[in-house]
């Protein structure tokens, strides 16, 4: 296979091997061989956060109901998470990663994307790095980790998911074809248990048969999601490795209207809808914001942006809607009429905050006893309360 | 500075100030009340940098001019004297200000008048808003209860007044409750047809202002030029200002019920004294308390009733039973019974009506026979967390 110039591109892909139950043995020693099961209380709903390999010989998995995993493996151990000592291994495992690769992308406290140097003749195996990253975890933690190394994301991921446990396995440039195609299609990110039912019913059991297949024919079945499908059984996928994950550092809708809009009646209508959706996604991810910003393009496409700061953080959908209401009749609409008609209409909800660490300012508050107060001016609760 | 007045009108000036004395400020000054013999009378002012008073107090001025003096110490002893003559002097050296009457004296030692702060005045403004003082009265009990007294959200402490139409609304909310009320504005006696852009006003003044108004007359609401501060005039002799409370006020209209499914309506006594025996058991379990609306028998024999419960966590529960006219079917509600025992507290109308649309909508409770009154108070019920 030609190397490319620039060298080949390697992703690793880190998890730690079930990590919330690694690090209760790890803490306590007599955990070692016995069923532990950390997550939430099996008498009252909870729900399985991770088992170590013991339980799960006895068919017990992650996200499965606790009271399940408990008649499943009744002498297991149930513990519940302590998250503050999962974060504190989590962040020195981040740093050892942190020196091995160009950019890290963290998924989640326990799983990683690293994007390590190209590869390029002479340059440091990619084997050998995985390799030193597993041994300092192992010996700077006590933690194992499995790692993956291919072409991109999805393959890395694949990689290091077959690899468990203990695992570290190297997909080389041009072997993509011989991993990918004899895996079952399950196992390809984006294929849940609905999607699987239908790929195999169209006798599409491997990945080898999605790719064997053209990118019309997917596409006729599954829309967006089979063109998406299609290149990663083919070994395609240019995600890149995304050094900053953080929280969105805003929340917004826009749309662009067929017919240009003249009237402010009409633009304050879809504002209106606008800021409640921003509303609806915002209480979606718990989050707050203080500053509400009107978008408009206009008809000869110039982009024209006005904002408010709100006095305090909400997502209350009625006080989006009326600051949003307000910047558009006092800033937008003198300059509507003549040539500027609007073309497109967004709503952002920006300086977010986590609606948990601002207990007063959230649209509903727990009353105790069971009950919850919900917010006069969350009027999409009494919408959806209705319906 | 020199001057002779009746006790009696300087003792109420001095407590009609006083309000507006900052208690605990950074700034000395804020803790004197301003005098000012000027054109005839006795200028007394006193601010917090929030609200601002002014009063004027008949007097026999020998000599104009201004000084300050401690509040407190002015006004103790002012109380102490008879009801008779005072003289006030200020003393050619320093600030010292002396009070007597025929048997006492007491020279009290201000601070120089220019240190005080200048009260805005409402010259050039927008023109007046008029209102009776009986109106604003009772639009203010009805309504600056409900807003915020927490600044989490400084919008929900402020009340919203908007003139439009003619006619004075007053809203105030916090996150759950919500009362608006509306009077005409007057001209001359005559209706006005006044608009001005809506203000918010901080609630506490208008708590503040409801204590200084005197017993009817005349308010006229006039906005600052540069409108951030709202002055209200009574009659010739008393002046408040206050800072306006910037942003943006919910549009709370969409907030206000558009139809209801059942109504009851019954004695406000009956209701309160109802809504009062179920938060004593109600104040240990989060003030909750559930309302059921039970529809009358067909027979017409038995009435519909309003039945509030509430249980005390390990020490009891209650029930309450009150008869009422119901309209529409039976319904139960929970409700946080604060917002409840708070609304019937400032009711004076003999009935009141409570009407719902469902337990996880908006109640709404009106006064009952109240002519012309148009109030609201809208309450967001609670409800399990399921």
């Amino acid at each position: 296979m030609e190397i490319p110039a620039q060298g080949f591109r390697r992703v690793l892909h880190a998890d730690l091997d079930c990590f919330f139950a690694a690090v209760e043995e790890l803490d306590d020693p007599s955990l070692r061989g016995k069923p532990v099961i950390v997550g939430g209380d099996p008498d009252r709903r909870g729900v399985v956060s991770t088992a170590n390999y013991v339980a799960r010989r006895y068919g017990v998995a992650s996200a499965m109901a606790a009271a399940q995993a408990r008649r499943l493996c009744p002498q297991a151990i149930f513990l519940r998470p302590r998250f503050d000592r999962y974060r504190e291994l989590s962040r020195r495992v981040m740093a050892i990663l942190e020196d091995a690769v160009v950019a890290l992308e963290q998924v989640s406290v326990d799983e990683v994307y690293g994007e390590l140097p190209p590869g390029q003749p002479g340059c440091e195996r990619a084997e050998t790095i995985a390799r030193r990253i597993k041994s300092r975890v192992y010996g700077e933690t006590g933690l194992v980790i499995s790692i993956g190394v291919g072409r991109n994301k999805s393959i890395a991921k694949l990689a290091s998911d077959l690899s468990k446990p203990d695992g570290c396995l190297v997909v080389r440039p041009g072997q993509e074809e011989t991993f990918l195609h004899p895996l079952p299609v399950g196992r390809l990110n984006g294929v849940g248990p609905h999607t699987r039912e239908r790929l195999e019913r169209l006798g599409l059991l491997t990945v080898g048969d999605l790719a064997a297949r053209s990118l019309a024919e997917l596409e006729a079945v599954l829309g967006k999601h089979g063109r998406w499908l299609w290149h990663l059984a083919r070994g395609e996928d240019d995600r890149p490795v995304e050094t900053e994950r953080e929280p969105p550092k805003s929340i917004s809708h826009e749309n662009t209207y067929e017919r240009d809009i003249a009237d402010v009646e009409r633009a304050a209508g879809h504002v209106r809808e606008l800021a409640l959706a921003v509303a609806r996604r915002a209480a979606s991810k718990s989050m707050i914001g203080r500053t509400i910003t009107l978008k408009v393009k206009w008809s000869n496409f110039q982009i024209l942006t006005r904002q408010q700061v709100l006095a305090a953080p909400t997502a209350e959908p009625e006080m989006l809607a009326t600051a949003a209401d307000r910047i558009l009749r006092d800033q937008i609409s003198p300059l509507l009429g003549g040539e500027h008609a609007i073309r497109l209409l967004g709503v952002a909800l920006s300086g977010l905050a986590s609606a948990h660490d601002a207990a007063r300012t959230v649209w509903q508050v727990r009353a105790g006893h069971g009950m919850i107060q919900p917010s006069l001016w969350d009027v999409l609760a009494v919408e959806r309360s209705i319906l | 500075m020199k001057l002779t007045c009746k006790q009696q009108d300087l003792a109420r000036g001095l407590s009609t100030v006083s309000h507006a004395v900052s208690t605990r400020s950074t700034l000395p000054i804020l803790s004197n009340i301003l005098l000012s013999a000027e054109n005839g009378r006795l200028r007394l002012s006193a601010t917090n940098l929030e609200i601002g008073i002014t009063c004027w107090v008949p007097a026999n001025i020998q000599e104009e001019g201004t000084t300050t003096s401690p509040s407190r110490l002015l006004t103790d002893f002012v109380n102490t004297l008879p009801p008779a003559d005072v003289s006030l002097a200020l003393q050619p050296s320093g600030q010292s200000l002396k009070v007597s009457d025929q048997r006492s004296q007491a020279t009290i030692r201000g601070m120089e008048p220019g240190e005080f702060p200048t009260i805005p005045t409402a010259d050039g403004g927008e023109p007046p808003l008029t209102v009776s003082v009986s109106d604003l009265r009772t639009m203010i009990g009805e309504v600056a209860f409900a807003a915020a007294t927490d600044d989490a959200r400084p919008v929900f402490t402020g009340v919203l007044a908007r003139a439009r139409d003619g006619r004075l609304t007053f809203a105030a909310a916090d996150s759950f409750r919500l009362a608006v009320r509306s009077v005409a504005l007057t001209e001359n006696g005559a209706a006005s047809a006044t608009t001005l852009s809506d203000m918010l006003i901080p609630a506490r003044t208008l708590s503040e202002l409801a204590k200084v108004l005197p017993d009817d007359g005349t308010v006229y609401i006039v906005v600052t030029p540069n409108r951030n501060q709202v002055l209200f005039r009574i009659g010739d002799d008393l002046e408040l200002v206050s800072t306006l409370i910037s942003g943006q006020f919910p549009n709370y209209e969409v907030i206000l019920p558009k139809s209801r499914t059942t109504r009851v309506t019954l004695p406000t006594d009956e209701l309160r004294q109802a809504a009062k025996q179920a938060s004593i058991f109600a104040r240990d379990s989060a003030n909750i308390v559930r309302l059921k609306v039970a529809e009358g028998q067909g027979d017409g024999l038995t009435p519909g009733a309003v039945i509030l419960s509430a249980t005390a966590e390990e020490n009891g529960d209650t029930t309450s039973t009150r008869d009422g006219t119901v309209d529409g079917p039976g319904m139960e509600i929970i409700f946080n019974v604060k917002y409840l025992t708070d609304v019937l507290g400032v009711l004076s109308t003999s009935s009141v009506a409570l009407e719902l649309n469902s337990p996880q909508q908006p109640g709404v409770i009106k006064p009952v026979g109240d002519e012309g009154s148009d109030y609201q108070y809208v309450i967001m019920p609670m409800h399990s967390t399921r």
